[in-house]
């Protein structure tokens, strides 16, 4: 820090030593040390191309500690070659109050050059403890006093630290005077004031100012809003709070980098004018939007004459009267022995644009499209299709290219009706804004991708894209052809055919339908139901065992029958019995050979009508039984029948039959059971 | 007499006309509040129906439809299932399909072996009162049959179709019963409600479902009914969140 007011004045010598004389200047590094201090003194020797010695005299107040380091340093000024030599000692004070600093004596081609002596107070004690302090809170330094207050992650730091690199070109800039590019970083020259500047005056030569192009806009009409920053001072500012921009979308200029400052009249006085930001605004609300101010902090310095009494054996110096005289002639307390040198001051300020409103008008309603959507500027639209011939496994792709100047990140997207049975997906939408000039332009890109569902010919239908041009106040329509598609089916047709839901809901069935109560009773809970299977199964049952009865009976006859003949038969011959006693011939024999036939009739089943002797015999022949029984029964029938016809046979034979005849039964009963 | 019973008749078939009647007027009502966009109330309208004890195809999908719109999912399913096995369609298809995607964490249903799968398909041919006519179907024929036989012994019908038919009512009954098992002890139904509490089975953590998801009822338990999901977890639930499907 001490090196700075050594700069400085090295930097107001530079624009007054254009001379190709040789000249030598003695530059302390502080007019006022400490006893412990070290300081530096730097001899500056120019146009030195022949100089072949530098030598300091015998010093008994002050003790080299360090030096010399030399630097060397070519400027161009107009044609004009300028060479400085600079060495630096290092000395430190043996006694206190006032020490002169001896001038340094170069040799330059056989003559002898001697620099001015500087006078120093040197006092008790360090004044490095103050002074490194003093550089702590540099603000030339590297290190940035607000850089603690933003943390990484606030989007505004990132901003703010742009702003702050920003400031640090245009500062670099300044320096870019030939002198300055010597100096080590922290020895931030400036320029040179053609004026001074008292404190309360800063808010007259350092201030931000806001140009807006337009006033009063319509609703997405650009305005273009820049912040300028005019300054007669050397400063370094960082913005610190950039205007919230409620109410518009904003897009941001390139700027030049590093930022070039450009001189400007103002007020009559020429500033030196820094663009800051430049940004086109585009208002989403209708009103009065109001742009907040611009607020920024830094310092400025500013310079203070100081006077010095000093011991000035050049005090006619030319170089010396022209170094001041520019400035300080007029001072009516400047002679010889006294030098009026200057201090800075570094100033915090703190600095706020005037709030800027905007009146924003709505987009006219009459007349505008259904189809409007928020466009403001001036834009053309181009429409492709990757494929019109394709299979329902493939997706095509609609593209939309809104290119122009305006609003365009406000554009909404496009809507296309596509046909029912066309999927679609959600639209890709990206854009390119060039900000380079005046006027944001650029395009909106829209990709609809879809993909048929069923094959078929198609029919996207043309879009219609309005926007609203500002300058001739009315709306504009444009349409993008429409496509004609040819869709075959692809592999997946049928799977995807199944696949394919409706995009809503069927809607309600509303015709007329018979609504009835429905009993959520089950049929099996009913013992109707059981009854069902029941009520056939008894009367199957029912028809089994009535036929099963019949059966019986009808068997059961024959059996009876057969179980009675035989009583029949016995109480026939008992009958016949009673007549062989009352010796009734005709009616004995009748009788037995009633008994005898009925009997067979019963016992065989022969029908009475076709009893007979064939159908008899056939009868015993089935129910196999003996030939000599069946000869026997016929010798009894035939002798019955004899003994009908020709009578008078007599009792004996008459008791022999009916013995015969009832042997023949028993052995018949015998045989047939 | 003969005159009270006339007139009782006639009381009897004005009632159930009159009955009829009032299902219908309540319908066309219910749809006409639905295409109003009023699906709350329309919704309320085929609920009283449902509850009264009106089945139709139609009444459950046009249910399902307002329920969908007023975003009540799990009874829209319901619905949509009961009109599904009334009489299928592909709109209840749709309707269903769509309604499902839109269950918050559906359960996909583990695909049970094939056999299991054909054993439900052939037991699901028809309802319990399907079996139960089924099978009374197949005994009326065979007995016909058998009466023939045994009246006109000359009419040549041979036994194994009567025992074909026999043994289809025994099958028959066996499914009905089956169902009938599955009606009182094994039920399907759909869960309803916000925030269900499952807690699992097997560990003993608790999840939280969403409603739609059709479940089958596993039985009583102490701390609610024990409920199977598509994916095969077991786990109890409150019972009121269930809505008994079929």
């Amino acid at each position: 820090m001490k090196y700075i007011l050594t700069s400085l004045i090295v930097l107001f010598s530079v624009g007054y030593l254009l001379a190709q004389d040789v000249s030598v200047t003695t530059v302390p590094a502080a007019r006022k040390v400490g006893i412990q201090d070290p300081f530096e003194v730097q001899y500056v020797i120019r146009n030195a191309r022949n100089a072949q010695s530098f030598s300091l005299p015998q010093m008994k107040d002050l003790q080299v500690l360090d030096g010399p380091s030399r630097s060397t340093q070519m400027i161009e000024v107009n044609g004009h070659r300028t060479m400085i030599v600079q060495l630096t000692y290092v000395f430190k004070a043996r006694k206190t109050g006032q020490v002169v600093i001896p001038g340094g004596v170069v040799v330059s081609d056989g003559r002898e050059l001697k620099s001015n002596n500087v006078t120093i107070e040197v006092i008790n004690g360090s004044v490095m403890s103050r002074q490194s302090r003093r550089q702590q809170a540099d603000p030339f330094g590297d290190e940035d006093p607000f850089a603690d207050l933003f943390g990484d992650e606030d989007p505004f730091a990132a901003m703010q630290k742009h702003q702050q690199q920003m400031m640090q070109m245009m500062q670099r800039q300044m320096q870019q005077s030939p002198m300055a590019q010597r100096m080590q970083p922290q020895q931030r020259a400036q320029q040179q004031p053609s004026e001074l500047i008292s404190r309360n005056d800063i808010a007259n030569n350092l201030f931000i100012k806001v140009n807006v192009d337009k006033r009063s806009v319509m609703l997405g009409e650009q305005i273009t809003v820049s912040y300028k920053l005019y300054t007669r001072l050397p400063m370094e500012i960082n913005l610190t709070k950039l205007p919230s921009l409620n109410g518009f979308w904003s897009q941001d200029f390139k700027l030049p980098q590093p930022p070039k400052p450009v001189k400007e009249i103002y007020n009559g006085k020429e500033f030196q004018v820094f663009e800051i930001k430049r940004t086109a605004l585009f208002p989403t609300q209708t009103g009065t939007l109001e742009l907040d101010a611009a607020e920024a902090e830094g310092i400025a310095r500013i310079l203070k004459p100081k006077r010095v009494r000093q011991e000035n054996p050049f005090g006619d110096d030319p170089f010396a009267s022209s170094f001041f005289g520019s400035m300080m002639m007029n001072d009516p307390a400047f002679n010889d022995s006294y030098l009026t040198t200057y201090d800075y001051e570094d100033i915090p300020v703190k600095l706020k644009s005037m709030p800027v409103s905007i009146t924003v008008n709505d987009i006219p309603v009459a007349n505008r499209p259904s189809t409007y959507d928020g466009a403001v500027g001036n834009y053309t639209i181009e429409s492709n299709i990757d494929k019109t011939e394709l299979t329902t496994d493939d997706v095509a792709t609609i593209s939309f290219k809104i290119t122009g100047t305006g609003n365009l990140k406000m554009i909404g997207t496009p809507v296309i009706r596509f046909p029912e049975d066309i999927d679609t997906y959600d639209p890709k939408v990206s854009d390119t804004i060039t900000n380079t000039n005046d006027i944001i332009a650029g395009y909106k890109s829209f990709l609809y991708s879809f993909t048929p569902r069923i094959p078929g010919a198609f029919t996207i239908p043309s879009t219609d894209f309005t926007y609203f041009d500002p300058n001739l106040k009315e709306f504009k329509t444009l349409t993008t052809p429409s496509y004609t598609l040819h869709v075959k089916p692809g592999k997946n047709e049928n799977q995807s055919a199944q696949n394919r839901l409706p995009k809503d809901i069927h809607d309600i069935n509303a015709t007329a339908i018979k609504i009835e109560k429905v009993s959520r009773s089950i049929l099996p809970a009913s013992p109707f139901y059981w009854g069902g299977f029941a009520l056939p199964l008894l009367a199957y049952i029912g028809l089994i065992a009535y036929r099963k009865k019949e059966d019986e009976l009808v068997s059961n006859t024959v059996l009876f029958k057969n179980k009675r003949a035989n009583k029949i038969a016995l109480k026939r011959l008992e009958q016949a019995s009673n007549y062989l006693k009352s010796s009734s011939q005709s009616e004995f024999f009748e009788e037995t050979s009633k008994a005898v036939w009925l009997y067979l009739s019963d016992k065989l089943t022969i029908p009475l009508s076709s009893l007979s002797k064939e159908v008899a015999a056939q009868k015993m022949k089935e129910k196999s039984i003996s030939s000599e029984l069946q000869s026997e029964l016929f010798r009894i029938t035939d002798e019955c029948e004899m003994a009908l016809y020709a009578p008078d046979r007599g009792t004996m034979k008459m008791h022999q039959t009916y013995s015969d005849a009832f042997k023949l039964i028993g052995k018949l009963e015998d045989e047939l059971s | 007499m003969s005159r009270i019973k006339i007139i009782s008749i006639l009381i009897f078939l004005f009632g159930t006309l009159i009955a009829k009647s009032e299902g219908n007027i309540m319908f066309e009502k219910a749809n006409q509040l639905y295409h109003n966009k009023l699906y709350d109330s329309a919704s309320n309208l085929y609920q009283q129906m449902i509850n009264d004890g009106y089945a139709h195809a139609e009444l459950f999908y046009n249910a399902g439809n307002a329920y969908y719109r007023t975003n009540q999912i799990g009874r829209a399913i319901w619905c949509y299932r009961k009109s599904q096995l009334l009489n299928d369609s592909k709109y209840v298809q749709d309707n269903l399909a769509l309604a499902n995607k839109r269950i918050k964490q559906p359960i996909l249903s583990s695909s049970p072996i094939f056999f299991i799968r054909w054993w439900r398909a052939i037991y699901s041919l028809f309802s319990i009162n399907g079996w139960a006519i089924f099978s009374l179907s197949c005994f009326f024929i065979a007995l016909g049959m058998l009466f023939l036989k045994k009246i006109k012994s000359s009419i040549g019908i041979s036994s194994l179709i009567t025992n074909t038919f026999l043994g289809m009512t025994l099958i028959g009954l066996f499914f009905m019963s089956v169902r009938m098992y599955q009606h009182q002890y094994q039920y399907r139904g759909i869960l309803i409600g916000e925030g269900i509490s499952f807690t699992s089975n097997t560990k003993s953590e608790s999840i939280e479902l969403n409603e739609g998801i059709e479940v089958i009822y596993k039985g009583k338990q102490k701390q609610g009914i024990l409920i199977e999901l598509p994916d095969g977890r077991k786990g109890v639930i409150n019972p009121s969140y269930m809505l008994k499907l079929d």
